[in-house]
């Protein structure tokens, strides 16, 4: 797993937190000004400071959040992952019972430094926007998009929310370039909304999803539905594959993904984890249904030798590179460059019936 | 003050190598110092450079690398406060961060580090002295003619590239333990 969160020493230690760029010239920001083995330090104009970095890492280009008073540099942007994810709250409306990154309450405004990080990223990222719910903030979030755009054109956004909060009023604002060009990661977990509200712990949260779904699509938005398998919504799962081809058929992709071992699935594993290797008929008819009515299907975290030849077309890379890891059992296999992988916290190979390396 | 810096500074732009100047150089077994070497006068110089940084200290009154000695005064000097000479070693902290700190959203949810860097050569107390120290040391070899700042700037990272160009160090443009090395400096 790459270290995103590093300790670090810094010359003033009282300063505001800033962001900035680690560079090797200083151009556009801190400068590598010494290195001592793993051992670099950063300067710019009336700070330095020291970071070891991990082995066999590289932290030039990346863009850091810079907290001197906690001793820590956090790499907001990796220049060299295509996967990077801005948290714009932890507060969440909400509580999924699988939540990988569990909410909290409180809500520090990051809002100043997630801009000037979006302008320091590399040409042409995509960067994810995530929470919490990160449109518990619409207003902040639709303006950092819309600043952005006018000022990084070449950037590109994804953002993952329940899609709640989207009204009427928004249309006009959501139809602009800025909001346009954005991929809406929304998640989906059941066609009976019971099911779908007991999963995300909150009543009524499916009736106003579909509601946020409509407005989505009159605006014309790009969404990438997600669902991710569960014990408690995998044999339904065909009928929610109905309901995506019959209602949401304006949706760009749906993405299907095995659960994450974090969070509250962290000890829930057993109650929640469904090894669809042993009954992979509910995923067949659900990828069957909905790629036959023109939705394009995406399976995550499901790796290569656990399902059947016929839904390996639709595997994809996992969706976080730092998360992504393999299993003991896979050091061998031939099939890992065309593999999703597991999570960082996810089962073990063993964890399926049927998985074996290729 | 002024008048020593100037002094120095002639001294070293004149290449002087003096024979006399060796009866003045530190002793034989202090780790660089070799008394054959033309370095030698440069290291005696070094040794005195407290002299000579507070000297620029007070002149240097802003970070720019371009107008280098400015005599203003010291006006507008946003960039730091002068640092006093002996830098004392910052404290390592013993203890690493809690992993759940409500001031910062970003990472609670990421993995954590365990220990924060260890203080190495160079990286003690204030980095920008060393920086000076390295500037000065440049600039007294005749590749550095920026301000002596304490700031890696553009000026300074292509003269230190030169330096280890010439010297058969690896070029990284960075302060390395050569570079230190070389210009004897000793970081507490």
């Amino acid at each position: 797993m790459i270290a995103l969160n590093l300790a670090a020493r810094f010359e003033d230690t009282s300063a505001r937190p800033f962001v900035t760029r680690l560079t090797r010239d200083g151009a556009g920001g801190a400068c590598l000004a010494a290195e001592f083995g793993a051992s670099q330090t950063y300067q710019l104009p009336g700070q330095s400071f020291v970071i070891d970095v991990p082995d066999g890492d590289d932290l030039l280009g990346d863009v850091v959040f810079a907290d001197p008073q906690n001793g820590r540099v956090s790499r907001w942007i990796r220049a060299t992952s295509p996967h990077n994810t801005l948290l714009v709250t932890e507060r969440c409306d909400q509580l999924c019972i699988m939540c990988s990154q569990p909410p909290k309450k409180g809500h520090i405004d990051l809002f100043e430094y997630l801009e000037a990080a979006c302008r320091l990223a590399p040409q042409d990222m995509v960067l994810g926007i995530s929470g919490g719910e990160p449109l518990l903030f619409k207003d902040q979030v639709f303006t950092l998009i819309e600043r952005i755009h006018a000022a990084r054109p070449d950037l590109g956004f994804h953002v993952l929310t329940n899609a709640q909060h989207f009204t009427e009023a928004d249309l006009d604002r959501l139809r602009q370039p800025a909001l346009r060009k954005v991929l809406w990661g929304v998640p989906l977990y059941a066609a009976s909304a019971a099911l779908h509200d007991e999963i995300v712990g909150k009543a009524s949260a499916q009736a106003q999803l579909l509601e946020g779904l409509a407005i989505m699509a009159r605006a014309g938005l790009g969404i990438e539905l997600r669902t991710v398998l569960l014990k408690q919504n995998y044999l339904p799962l065909p009928a929610l594959a109905c309901l995506v081809s019959a209602r949401l058929p304006f949706i760009r992709v749906w993405a299907v993904m095995q659960l994450e071992r974090a969070g509250f699935a962290r000890n829930r594993w057993h109650d929640q984890f469904i090894d669809h290797s042993a009954e992979p008929g509910a995923l067949i008819e659900a990828v069957s249904v909905a790629s036959a009515a023109g939705i394009a299907v995406s399976l995550y975290n499901v790796p290569y030798c656990t399902v059947p030849a016929a839904l390996r077309p639709f595997l994809r890379q996992s969706i976080s590179d730092w998360k992504r890891t393999y299993s003991t059992d896979c050091l061998e296999c031939s099939a890992k460059i065309v593999c999703s992988g597991f999570f960082e916290w996810h089962a073990e190979l063993s964890d399926y019936a049927t998985g074996a390396p290729v | 003050m002024k008048k020593r810096t100037f002094a120095i500074r002639s001294l070293a732009a004149a290449g002087l190598t003096a024979p006399g100047a060796s009866a003045m150089l530190p002793p034989p077994d202090q780790p660089g110092a070799d008394p054959d070497r033309p370095v030698g006068l440069y290291q005696f110089f070094t040794q005195q450079h407290e002299y000579t940084l507070a000297g620029h200290r007070s002149h240097s009154s802003h970070s720019s690398h371009s107008s280098h000695r400015s005599s203003s005064g010291g006006g507008g000097g946003s960039y730091r406060s002068p640092p006093p000479p002996p830098a004392p070693a910052a404290p390592l902290r013993s203890t690493p961060r809690p992993s759940t700190s409500n001031s910062t959203p970003p990472s609670s949810v990421l993995p954590q580090t365990a220990t924060p860097p260890k203080v190495l050569p160079g990286n003690s107390g204030m980095f920008a002295n060393t920086v000076m120290r390295v500037q000065s040391g440049l600039f007294a070899f005749g590749y550095y003619t920026g301000a002596i700042d304490g700031f890696m700037g553009p000026e300074t990272k292509t003269a230190l590239m030169k330096f280890q160009l010439d010297r058969g160090m690896p070029v990284t443009g960075t302060i390395t333990q050569e570079v230190l090395d070389a210009f004897n400096i000793k970081v507490e």
